[in-house]
């Protein structure tokens, strides 16, 4: 008999179907529709037949059968089910998502160390991650929230002398001139800041603070979101000495009064009416002032700053474009500014461009905090830690198989298809990975305030104030738990269940071990050279302290003095002479060495026609200066107190540059220094004048009391916080108005090098961070070695290998892979370290043994790392090895 | 709880299941309803009206065996219940008596 060619339903309207339809119900319907549909072919023809039936399939998607379908989803049984028809499992239904999270769960439990390891090398990673991300979205989300943002620009200089110098700051005036000159410029103002002393002299206890200060005009509030809590820009801030204040410091300064309409004095000079309260300033702006004082009040307190030949770095200029303004434009229309408020020399000299609200914060030419690439580079650095982490994560996944195999071998014979495998292993990563990321976040709130302290930024982790933290956070525990589940899953669920049960799984199916040789070099290669940079700024560090500068820097203080007249000096000098623990006192500009007020001026020697071609370093003290800091004198003698005539001390440096061959040549010979005319009377032999990066500068000194800001005090050591404390009350009777501060010498000489104890802690916290990683990475080798030698092991320890040869066999292989990791290391640490020191004018020599310390180190981490899975290898049960099988 | 009432629909169903005695399921019902009312019956249509009558307790059901013709899958196979003919009479007594009512509308 002719076999009839069955007449088939249409395979889309049948997968239809079977989506929509709900399980429990699928055997009689698909039944009752399969008949349905060959009683059509009879009566119809199999075209009208399969059109007939993707109509019936349509309308199961009728409300009543997709809510029992979704009940279906969510619970395997139903109450008006007479049965439990049986149904294919699949992989993601709630009844196997139930067993994988048992069976996770019991994973997880079961292998302690391995769950500890994981958790901890991926908690590591992943709050990496999370601060660097917080860190990289902070800097990202700077001065964005501004409504105007886009049309915002701050004006910048440029003074083309025989170099170009860049500056985000300009001459007072330009503000007004931007705004009549230019049509494009919608707003224009100018925000002048300084460091102000605030005092309250009406009231009793009379407080003082040292907080911010900044002459703004009320357009600044219109060109900047800076919303006013009390009171608006043109009223607040158009009378002279009128004062805006945010709500924190009206809270800090007039704890629950209301602050509107008190006053306040700016350095016991001027005073202010409050006239308006701001809200406080948010975290994510680089515009830190917390006082605007009304922009007609500069004419008082800072007249001289109107001219247009002085660029004081404090002040800004910011405008407003109309919208639609070519920005290009608007910046090539700036040169007009040089030409007509310059004379023609000068118009070549300063030039004047528009900078983007958005580039301030991520230009350095301009004071800017990062820059784009090093964000960058942060990001990258971030990226490479959590995939290290991950990378890791697999390594000890895959290693860990090896011993799972017969588990694995077992289910797959008991029916368990690969997908139900692989997602097994998904969620068992899933799991670690929420356990890790919990940890992980822990951390970072913990880590949160020690990083903004070392980058004195203000980053926060507020999950509900800013939405990209939490999702980042989403997509980082979904990518990684891919990353380092799906991995081991696949190979997992891929094995053979043969091969698996008898235990004979081989490198080959478990992945290559190239990769993850090339993995645990590539690691210790990044601890090795983090390692000799660190050691190398270490000893560094130690040479700037401890090296001799020239002079004495021990149990020296310095304290401001606010008021220089001659009769003020000596009347403090007098009384803190009496001191029982201040040995000496002297009154100077600045210390031998200093970061901060250098003031560097022009010299012209005994009757030459020109200025030298040098710049000096002028500091002024009394005579007390030498014995103060040891100084010695090469030739001629010390200062003598006098202000009518004017003698200098030179240094050698500076007797060399003038081109004079012994200092004695110079003593008694004439000297013009910042335009004063005067008598070299000595010769100092040189002291470090700047930190070891510079060589010594030509350096004078000469006694001019006017000039003089500090007051050093030598303190003998016995009772020092009994001494401090003395000083500081007869500091504050002396200078009730002032706010006292102190700092020991050596101290304020350690500011030189702030920068690099900065990049030292980030070393140190890498390094121990890619130690930690590189560690998890060889444990995971080490790991999966051991689980793959078992049987050589065993047959090696029945032919008579001793312990120790077993060890060697792993030891052999790390050491291996150190020594190539540090030829990779070496080179580069050296070359890095080198171009750290050739910064530094003085610095200390490298030499071979940081490089063998560093690999010692290594080794010696690698050992503790290595040594116990080798050895608890290597005193296995010979008989337990070989009957694995 | 409230009574249950029967659709339009449902009541054909119902009196179908009747009709068909044991062999009532799915396409038989289907089949029966198409020749006796000239409309288009859908499958999933009448499914529903039948799982509604089981909730209700109108109907109870049981698989039957697997034949050959439907691609090896069981048939649900439908039976009426009591209350479900006394729903029915129910039905139909309230009907007569409005028909009464209609031809004889002086009482």
């Amino acid at each position: 008999m002719k076999k009839q060619k069955q007449a088939i339903p249409p395979r889309f309207a049948h997968r239809l179907f079977r989506l929509l339809c709900p399980p429990e119900l699928f055997e009689e319907l698909e039944g009752d529709m399969q008949e349905q549909f060959e009683l059509d072919v009879n009566r119809a023809g199999e075209a009208a037949a399969r059109k007939t039936y993707l109509l019936e399939a349509v309308k199961f998607a009728k409300p009543y059968y997709l809510k029992r379908r979704v009940a279906g989803l969510l619970t395997s049984r139903r109450k008006t089910q007479k049965k439990v028809h049986r149904y294919s499992p699949k992989p993601l239904s709630t009844a196997m998502i139930k067993n994988y999270l048992t069976l996770a769960r019991r994973t997880i439990v079961r292998y302690k160390s391995y769950t500890l390891i994981n958790v901890l090398g991926l908690a590591l990673g992943l709050s990496c991650g999370i601060l660097i991300f917080s860190l990289v979205n902070y800097h990202l989300g700077f001065d964005k929230f501004h409504a105007n943002a886009d049309r915002v620009y701050r004006i910048t200089s440029e003074l083309h002398n025989e170099t170009v110098s860049k500056f985000g700051s300009v001459p007072q005036p330009i503000g007004a001139a931007m705004r009549d000159d230019y049509p494009f410029v919608e707003k224009v103002s100018m925000l002048i800041s300084f460091g102000g002393n605030i005092s309250f002299p009406s009231r009793r206890d009379n407080p003082k603070f040292n907080d911010g200060i900044a002459y703004a005009e009320p357009d600044f509030f219109h060109i900047l979101d800076f919303p006013f809590l009390i009171g608006n820009p043109e009223d607040a801030l158009s009378q002279p000495n009128t004062a805006v204040i945010t709500e924190r410091l009206a809270e800090k300064y007039f704890k629950k009064d209301q602050a509107m309409g008190k006053s306040f004095r700016l350095d016991n000079k001027t005073d202010f009416t409050i006239t308006g309260i701001l809200k406080n300033l948010p975290e994510n702006t680089d515009i830190r002032q917390e006082i605007y004082l009304s922009y007609p009040s500069i004419k008082q307190t800072t007249p001289w700053l109107n001219t247009w030949g002085g660029i004081l770095s404090a002040t800004q200029a910011y405008v407003l474009l109309k919208p639609g303004t070519d920005a290009s434009k608007g910046d090539q229309a700036m040169a007009g500014i040089s030409t007509k408020y310059y004379d023609a020399k000068d118009a070549k000299i300063f030039k004047f461009h528009l900078q983007p609200l958005s580039d301030i914060h991520m230009n350095l030419e301009f004071g800017g905090a990062i820059a784009k690439n090093q964000l960058i580079a942060l990001s990258l650095i971030g990226i490479f830690l959590v995939i290290t982490a991950c990378v890791n994560f697999i390594n000890l996944a895959t290693a860990q198989a090896l011993g799972r195999s017969k588990e694995i071998g077992v289910r797959k014979v008991m029916g368990s298809m690969k997908g139900q495998l692989f997602w097994q292993f998904i969620v068992e990563t899933g799991l670690i990975t929420l356990i890790a990321f919990i940890v992980a976040i822990g951390l970072s709130y913990l880590a949160l305030p020690f990083m903004n302290e070392m980058l004195s930024t203000r980053v926060t982790l507020d999950w509900l104030k800013d939405i990209n933290q939490p999702i980042f956070a989403a997509c980082l525990l979904v990518v990684v738990t891919f990353i380092s589940g799906s991995y081991p899953g696949l190979v997992l669920a891929g094995f053979q269940p043969i091969t698996a049960l008898k235990g004979k799984l081989t490198q080959s199916q478990i992945g290559g071990f190239s990769i993850r040789k090339g993995l645990v070099i590539a690691q210790f290669a990044i601890s090795q050279t983090l390692l000799i940079g660190t050691i190398v700024i270490t000893g560094q560090m130690r040479f700037n302290t401890q090296t001799d500068m020239g002079f004495k820097k021990d149990a020296i203080v310095l304290m401001p003095v606010p008021e220089t007249s001659p009769a003020k000096q000596s009347a403090m000098r007098a009384r803190f002479s009496q001191l029982p623990g201040v040995e000496k006192v002297a009154f100077l500009s600045a210390p031998p060495a200093s970061p901060e007020n250098n003031f560097d001026t022009g010299i012209r020697y005994a009757g030459r026609p020109e200025n030298e071609k040098f710049t000096i370093f002028y500091k002024t003290g009394d005579p007390e200066y030498l014995s103060m800091f040891g100084l010695k004198l090469v030739a001629g003698r010390n200062l003598v107190s006098s202000d009518t005539t004017r003698e200098y001390l030179l240094n050698e440096t500076a007797v060399e540059k003038l081109g004079v061959k012994s200092p004695h040549e110079v003593i008694g010979k004439n000297v013009n220094i910042n335009g004063r005319n005067g008598i070299i009377v000595g010769v100092m032999k040189d002291f470090h004048s700047k930190s070891f990066r510079e060589r010594i500068d030509p350096v004078c000194l000469t006694t001019r009391a006017a000039d003089n800001a500090q007051c050093a005090l030598k303190v003998s050591n016995g009772n020092l916080a009994a001494t401090l404390a003395s000083i500081q009350k007869l500091w504050n009777e002396t200078n009730p108005d002032y706010i006292y501060s102190y700092q020991f010498l050596d101290e304020h000489l350690q500011r030189f090098y702030e920068f690099d104890q900065l990049i030292l802690q980030l070393m140190w916290l890498f390094a121990g961070v890619a130690i930690f990683i590189s560690s998890l990475g060889l444990y995971g080798l080490i790991s999966f070695m051991v689980a793959q030698k078992t049987k050589e092991i065993g047959v090696r320890k029945t032919l008579g290998a001793g312990v120790g040869s077993i060890v060697w066999l792993f030891g052999r292989q790390f050491a291996h892979l150190l020594v190539i990791a540090f030829v990779i290391a070496a080179p580069i640490g050296w070359w890095l370290v080198d171009k750290y020191l050739a910064d530094f004018q003085y610095h200390i020599e490298l030499d071979l043994i940081t490089f063998i310390a560093v690999l010692g180190m290594t080794f010696m981490i690698a050992i503790v790392t290595v040594g116990y899975r080798s050895i608890k290898a290597a005193l296995i049960n010979p008989v337990n090895a070989l009957r694995s099988e | 709880m409230g009574r249950s009432y029967l659709g339009e629909f449902e009541e054909l169903v119902l009196l179908t299941v009747i009709v068909l005695g044991a062999g009532a399921y799915g396409v038989s019902i289907a089949e029966e309803l198409r020749q006796r009312t000239n409309r288009t019956i859908s499958l999933s249509a009448v499914h529903i009206a039948l799982y509604r009558l089981e909730e209700k307790g109108f109907v109870t059901s049981e698989m039957g065996g697997a034949t050959l013709s439907r691609g090896g899958r069981r048939k649900r196979l439908f039976m009426i219940t009591t209350a479900g003919r006394d729903m029915l009479t129910e039905i139909q007594e309230i009907r007569n008596q409005f028909w009464y009512a209609i031809v004889n509308p002086a009482q």
